[in-house]
């Protein structure tokens, strides 16, 4: 057979509406979150080791946790991007920046943004600035800011 | 277990055509173009092979739900074992090593894995941003250049004199290394100064050290060794596979020196009696879709120490004419249909060790290895594979 001679694109969209149950770790965080303006991770007393964002299980030995520690609101930067380009789906106009920070209290590092990233690098010391209108999302959490 | 039960030869390979858009065949006739050259490859038909194994990235990039569903026929696979797989961008790999166990088990003797992606069919960064965490992650679903970045970043945090120019150069000899390759996708050279002036897409990363998005498909005819022996003339041969994964985000995780990778790598050299990889192997096909990861991955698979892949690029040994190529056949940077990617890098090694890489090949290649990664820098493959049966 030969080559196709003339070859046609179909366009299509799909819209497909989700609920995604949060499950007890990650709905209690976000509670605290919108209620409390409060940041909270779940403690592994075998592994010593407090997650944020919680999950119901230890992400090293996988033992169930319940309990919970309240961390602060501010960290340091372990890592950063500035975006520059806008691409589907992008949570600010660019510039700017994603950053991992670890909380103080934390040992995981918790992935968010920085509205102004200049003058952002590794070792930074950043606090969250919160919504006023909070819905229990972790986008109640507006951004992440140098601490001067 | 270390070894593999019995041989496991490659004895045909295939890739398709590598374009932006395919616009000329459907997803069936994507997969099947890569099918058939693998089989004529291997001098036999479709029809007389025994099992199939399938790889793809998440289906939402062709925006088709199980798509294996349509491409039983397209493969010749009525009325046999057929599987699909999927472990992010490691995809391909883990097809072709879940083929070898197909074949290593001694149920089969004539297995193709075939792996593909048609990422101009859908939006490719909508489709990464979906593999986040809809709870905590998807807000800052950076797709897969952020990622990266953040790899990066940590990196020259890390050893503070790698400059993004360091990085560029990695640019520049893969985009000169597809140039020889007749199945690379982008073929247009490019000039350290044009790297270095292209648009940051999410810094450090600038638009030129970034992949581009392929549609492409792969294909490796794996076979016993009473098959090889009788059907081929020049196969290669699976020396070790090894695969390991972690999580994201856990505490201490090391996304430069990936403690996953570092595991496979012991395990893979381990099995393949590999003491000094830098002389014991004499090349490698790399997964990288950011030039900033031919550094990381170099130092993680132990062909560099720590911090110092830089010598080992700087000196030129890297390059297609230099003691330890990598990617001589553009790599991930010049061809990325990312389902296929992780199975080219073994389809490449398999051309190299054979001596029909045609203008991209490398005098003298007996042991080439095949690395991927795939997820949240979470999920490693490997494979060595040597133009002579593994030793004893």
């Amino acid at each position: 057979m030969k080559r196709v001679v003339e070859a046609r694109t179909l366009k299509a969209k799909i819209e497909c509406p989700y609920r995604w149950s949060t499950g007890r770790a990650i709905g209690s965080f976000l509670t605290e979150l919108r209620d409390g303006r409060r940041i909270v991770g779940l403690r592994c007393d075998r592994c010593g080791k407090t997650i944020v964002p919680p999950q119901d299980y230890c992400i090293y030995c996988a033992d169930e946790l319940d309990e919970w520690v309240e961390v602060s609101d501010q960290g340091e930067v372990t890592t950063f991007t500035e975006v520059k380009m806008d691409f589907p789906n992008s949570p600010l106009e660019p510039p700017f920046a994603y950053i991992v920070v670890k909380l103080d209290g934390a040992d995981t590092g918790l992935a968010h943004l920085a509205r102004n990233p200049e003058g952002i690098v590794v070792g930074s010391r950043v606090r969250a600035v919160w919504k006023e209108l909070r819905e229990g999302s972790i986008r109640d959490i507006d951004y992440f800011e140098l601490v001067k | 277990m270390d070894r593999l039960n019995r041989n496991v030869a490659i004895i045909g390979t295939g890739q398709t055509d590598h374009a932006s858009r395919r616009d000329d065949v459907n997803l069936p006739g994507l997969v099947r173009e890569a099918a058939l050259r693998c089989a004529q490859d291997a001098g036999i038909s479709l029809g007389e092979v025994d099992a199939f194994v399938l790889g793809s990235a998440p289906e939402v990039f062709e925006g088709v739900n199980q798509p294996e569903q349509w491409l039983v026929e397209a493969l010749g696979g009525q009325f046999k074992p057929m599987m699909r797989l999927h472990t992010g961008g490691t995809v391909g790999a883990s097809t072709g090593i879940c083929a070898c166990f197909h074949i290593a088990s001694g149920l089969y003797d004539k297995v193709m894995a075939v792996s593909y992606e048609k990422l101009s069919d859908g939006v490719a960064q909508y489709g990464l941003s979906l593999c986040y965490d809809p709870l905590w992650g998807r807000d800052f679903a950076a797709g897969a250049p952020a990622l990266a970045a953040l790899q990066a970043r940590e990196y020259m945090a890390r050893f503070p004199y790698i400059t993004e120019e360091h990085f560029a150069r990695v640019a520049v000899k893969d985009r000169a290394n597809a140039m020889l390759n007749k199945y690379a996708h982008v073929k247009k050279e490019l000039t350290l100064e044009e790297v270095m002036s292209s648009a940051y897409v999410s810094t450090p990363l600038k638009m030129h050290d970034c992949c581009p998005t392929t549609d492409g498909a792969a294909a490796i005819l794996f076979s016993s060794e009473e098959v090889a022996r009788k059907k081929s003339d020049n196969p290669a041969w699976v020396h070790a596979v090894s695969t390991c994964a972690e999580g994201a985000y856990y505490p201490g995780m090391d996304i430069v020196r990936p403690r996953a990778l570092l595991k496979a790598t012991r395990e893979l050299y381990d099995r393949a009696g590999i003491s000094e990889p830098l002389k014991d192997l004499d090349m490698a096909e790399l997964y990288c879709a950011f030039s900033p990861q031919e550094y990381i991955w170099l130092e993680a698979v132990g062909l560099a120490e720590e911090g110092r892949a830089v010598d080992l690029i700087e000196s030129g040994k890297t390059a297609i004419n230099g003691e330890f190529p990598i990617n001589p056949s553009g790599g991930v940077l010049s061809t990325n249909p990312i389902g296929a990617s992780a199975l080219i890098r073994q389809v490449e090694c398999a051309l190299q060790v054979t001596g029909r890489a045609g203008e991209h090949q490398v005098p003298g290649v007996k042991k080439a290895l095949a690395h991927s990664w795939g997820g949240w820098l979470q999920f490693y493959s490997l494979m060595i594979v040597g133009s002579e049966p593994p030793a004893g």
